[in-house]
């Protein structure tokens, strides 16, 4: 016997997605559209946060992840790529605003739902952050200053930036 | 709610696909995309123990958050790499890899 409820068709498609962008990653010829196709991976699992009703940490996920990190991944192999033209800019534009169309549609209410925390006791992770595993965040935030330190002594280094 | 078995057989496609992209793939940049979808796989396992667990351990955030930061770590520490062999001329096939300094 098979579920036949609307959560396992949304959890079948996020995965499919997944699974899919992440086989994508390695077929690919170019680098670049590797790493797009790890973006979709990003989506996909901030999607799956969503379904298991943390919308909180799936905020978290979208903004860190897809908006920040496969970003400066994306802009950072491009750059190197030399990259002229990708597909039509419009297309972006298009599938942006589906995406957006379609959260605001069938996620009507995650706005509310962030805001009371999404699943998430949000005071509690503030407390264990600044409280009682302090250490252990200070740790996480010295590794990614010295990683992002790293990154712009070797990238002043090599690369002559012309404004 | 869905059953746990479910989003686990998610995480471990997930792992499986990273797994074989890693064992197939010789590209260094690609290895360090595999990788970071194997962190992805266990960021949604742990958010699942988190969602299902009626008490949940507040180390699971903990795990969360840190699982965050390497993750993040290691796209930082991919793009300064890319950056730094590209201008040296470094073959990017990890197999003709042979010493950590050029």
């Amino acid at each position: 016997m098979y579920p036949t409820s609307v959560e396992f068709y949304a959890y079948a498609a996020i995965t499919v997605i997944m699974v899919v962008s992440a086989a994508l990653m390695f077929l690919q010829k170019r680098l670049l559209y590797s790493a797009i196709a790890l973006a979709f991976v990003f989506a996909g699992s901030a999607l799956m946060f969503l379904l298991l009703g943390q919308a909180m940490l799936a905020l978290i996920q979208l903004l860190v992840f897809v908006g920040g990190l496969s970003t400066y991944l994306i802009v950072a192999i491009a750059t190197e790529e030399k990259v002229t033209k990708l597909v039509s800019p419009y297309l972006f534009v298009i599938a942006a605003v589906v995406i957006s169309l379609g959260l605001s549609l069938f996620i009507g209410d995650i706005g509310g739902t962030v805001a009371s925390g999404g699943g998430t006791d949000v005071m509690g992770m503030a407390a264990l952050a600044f409280k009682a595993y302090w250490p252990l965040f200070y740790a996480m935030m010295f590794l990614l200053f010295a990683a992002t330190i790293g990154t712009v002594v070797v990238v002043k280094k090599f690369v002559k930036l012309v404004v | 709610m869905l059953d746990i078995v479910y989003i686990m057989g998610a995480c471990i496609a997930l792992l499986g696909v990273a797994l074989a992209g890693i064992i197939t793939d010789r590209h260094f940049v690609i290895i360090m995309l595999a990788v970071e979808v194997m962190l992805v796989a266990s960021m949604v396992a742990t958010v699942a123990f988190i969602s299902y667990a009626s008490d949940a351990d507040p180390m699971g955030f903990v795990l969360l958050a840190a699982l965050w930061a390497v993750a993040a770590t290691e796209t930082i520490a991919l793009v300064t790499f890319y950056v730094y062999m590209k201008y040296r001329g470094v073959d990017f096939d990890v197999t003709k890899l042979s010493r950590m300094r050029w």
